[in-house]
């Protein structure tokens, strides 16, 4: 069973740290957008075309047309919204072998305000077919599948946070696509994504033991509608209750994913995420204002088992 | 081929056929046997609604059989409105405007990552097109990668669906546009094939990228319909609308309806 370490480490970091050495590994060119996440390193191709994401998911492409798999590092914010029809057209259609990496993911943007908050991300991502959504769990999890995306035979999207977020102990090597059960239990099933929000999960996961209910965590680290699938297959067979919680708009993001892969079970879906635009704030209290800290879930999920 | 229920983007296609034809039988080194040869040069068709002069110039170059062009856009047919991947000699489905420069950078570059003497990339951009401005973001970028394979062909036929673009959204003058961000940059009559063929000879040779900003006529060669933003989308879909336009190819216009195009300096 998973639990929160004691330590905290940011994936955007771990990301940078491990990228030179998986980029030269697997021929990777890396497409930076001015953005300062990633440390050029010799044997790494790098091209910083400045801030120009769209010509950014462009050149990427006609890269990878040409045979070299690519790589293109911008702010979650305009990597996904701004450069979304070249995503769309130029990568997820043809299925190009290019990650798109949007760090700032969610509300880490924090202080930087709503042009910097990225709670549209995964609905966009997950509207396109061909497309994994990839969030990891935590900074460990960031560099596996990292190198995972860089060898997937396909587009993918890598969500980031900015800074240092909860580290799992006990967490297993992540594996693309295939969703990780991290705490057994049978009466109702957490799905988290994000490092803040397993964390909330485990936590609450814990509230609900003293209440007397048994619950299942799972960290959807993937959440496209395929691995959503896998998700559905995952939650244990006797569960009543679905709670969904994502640092998301949940209208088309993990939730409503998993939701509709287990629609013909008849199972009581609550979708926890991100209401609105979120105001300038710092990333815990944004959290906590969108009512995403373990004890508002609670509340939330034990009202929603009383509910006939 | 515009004579089907679907109609075709005659205007921006005819302007755009002797740049074709001169890319395709004289400049481009590409092999119609082989239309991934990785050594090849790489066109781009930016302007993606000319896909059927460009499906033309395939079938005549011998990438797909003349027979097909008369499928376009005819159920079951590869041969549709926007350049489709699946005609050999296609090497992006672009349609949405603002596209090819950016891809273009990356094949470009990719040519010269290849080792040797670098494969070209030419990328054909209208001139309603530069209103998008992902054009001059990845104009800008070609000259910060100093793209010297890289070459953007401009079909300034000086219309666009609604009406002239002087009109609609002014770019001109289009060359010192391109001049302004770097390249080097070259003014063309758009119908002259020897010119055209010493433009982009010239193109080619320059160090870092550049542009042939070709002169043209929309819908050149149809006297009816020439220099008219109504020939942008033509569907000819009765006799009479087929004869009419059939008795006026190689006609020229009235004078009134020319003169759209402003390439440069005025």
């Amino acid at each position: 069973m998973a639990e929160t370490a004691p330590e905290r480490a940011s994936t955007r970091a771990a990301f940078a740290d491990a990228l030179p050495e998986l980029a030269a590994r697997h021929n990777v060119l890396v497409v930076d957008t001015d953005t300062g996440s990633v440390k050029p390193a010799p044997g790494m191709d790098y091209l910083n075309v400045g801030i120009a994401e769209n010509a950014a998911v462009g050149l990427a492409a006609g890269a990878e047309h040409c045979g070299r798999r690519a790589l293109v590092c911008t702010f979650a914010a305009f990597s996904v919204s701004r450069a979304f029809e070249f995503i769309k057209l130029d990568i997820a259609y043809p299925r190009r072998r290019v990650c798109v990496v949007g760090t700032h993911g969610g509300a880490s943007g924090g202080w930087l305000g709503p042009t910097h908050h990225a709670t549209e991300d995964l609905a966009l991502m997950n509207a396109l077919p061909n497309m994994r959504v990839v969030v990891p769990a935590d900074a460990r999890q960031a560099v596996s599948l990292l190198g995972q995306c860089l060898q997937y035979d396909g587009p993918t999207y890598l969500r980031l946070g900015r800074k240092d977020s909860p580290v799992f102990a006990g967490l297993p090597e992540p594996e693309l696509g295939v969703p990780q059960e991290v705490r057994p239990g049978r009466d109702l099933a957490l799905v988290a994504t994000g490092p803040e929000i397993l964390a909330t999960a485990l936590e609450v996961a814990r509230g609900l033991a003293a209440a007397g209910y048994d619950a299942q965590v799972i960290n959807a680290h993937t959440v496209d509608p395929e691995a959503a699938r896998a998700v559905g297959r995952a939650v244990a067979a006797d569960c009543r209750w679905l709670v969904t919680l994502e640092e998301a708009w949940t209208s088309g993001g993990m939730g409503a994913q998993v939701a509709s892969a287990l629609g013909a079970r008849g199972i009581r879906w609550l979708p926890v995420g991100v209401s609105g635009f979120l105001p300038p704030g710092s990333h815990g209290d944004l959290l906590e204002d969108s009512g995403l800290t373990a004890g508002a879930v609670l509340r939330r999920v034990l009202e929603f088992l009383d509910r006939p | 081929m515009c004579a089907g229920p679907e109609g075709g983007h005659l205007g921006g296609s005819m302007s755009a056929v002797e740049i074709l034809v001169a890319l395709f039988f004289r400049t481009m080194d590409i092999d119609p046997a082989d239309p991934e040869w990785k050594q090849r040069d790489i066109f781009v068709l930016s302007k993606g609604h000319a896909a059927m002069a460009l499906y033309a110039t395939l079938a005549e170059r011998g990438f797909v059989p003349r027979e097909e062009v008369a499928t376009f856009c005819r159920p079951g047919s590869r041969l549709a409105t926007h350049g489709n991947v699946a005609v050999p000699g296609v090497e992006f489905a672009t349609g949405s405007l603002g596209h090819g420069l950016a891809l273009a950078n990356g094949t470009a570059w990719a040519q010269r990552q290849a080792g040797g003497t670098p494969a070209r990339t030419f990328v054909l951009i209208g001139d309603g097109e530069l209103q998008e401005g992902t054009v001059w973001e990845a104009a800008q970028v070609a000259r910060a990668l100093n793209a010297d394979n890289l070459v953007a062909v401009v079909d300034v036929n000086g219309f666009q669906q609604t009406g002239a673009v002087r009109e609609v959204s002014d770019g001109a003058p289009v060359a010192d546009r391109w001049a302004g961000f770097g390249w080097h940059t070259v003014e063309v009559d758009g119908h002259d094939l020897a010119a055209l063929g010493e433009a982009l000879d010239g193109a080619v040779r320059a160090p870092g990228p550049a542009a042939v900003v070709c002169r043209t006529v929309k819908a050149k060669g149809v006297g009816v319909l020439e220099g008219r933003s109504a020939s942008h989308f033509v569907r000819l879909d009765t006799e009479r609308k087929l004869a009419r336009v059939r008795g006026s190819l190689g006609a020229a216009a009235a004078p009134a309806a020319t003169g759209g195009g402003r390439p440069g300096r005025g």
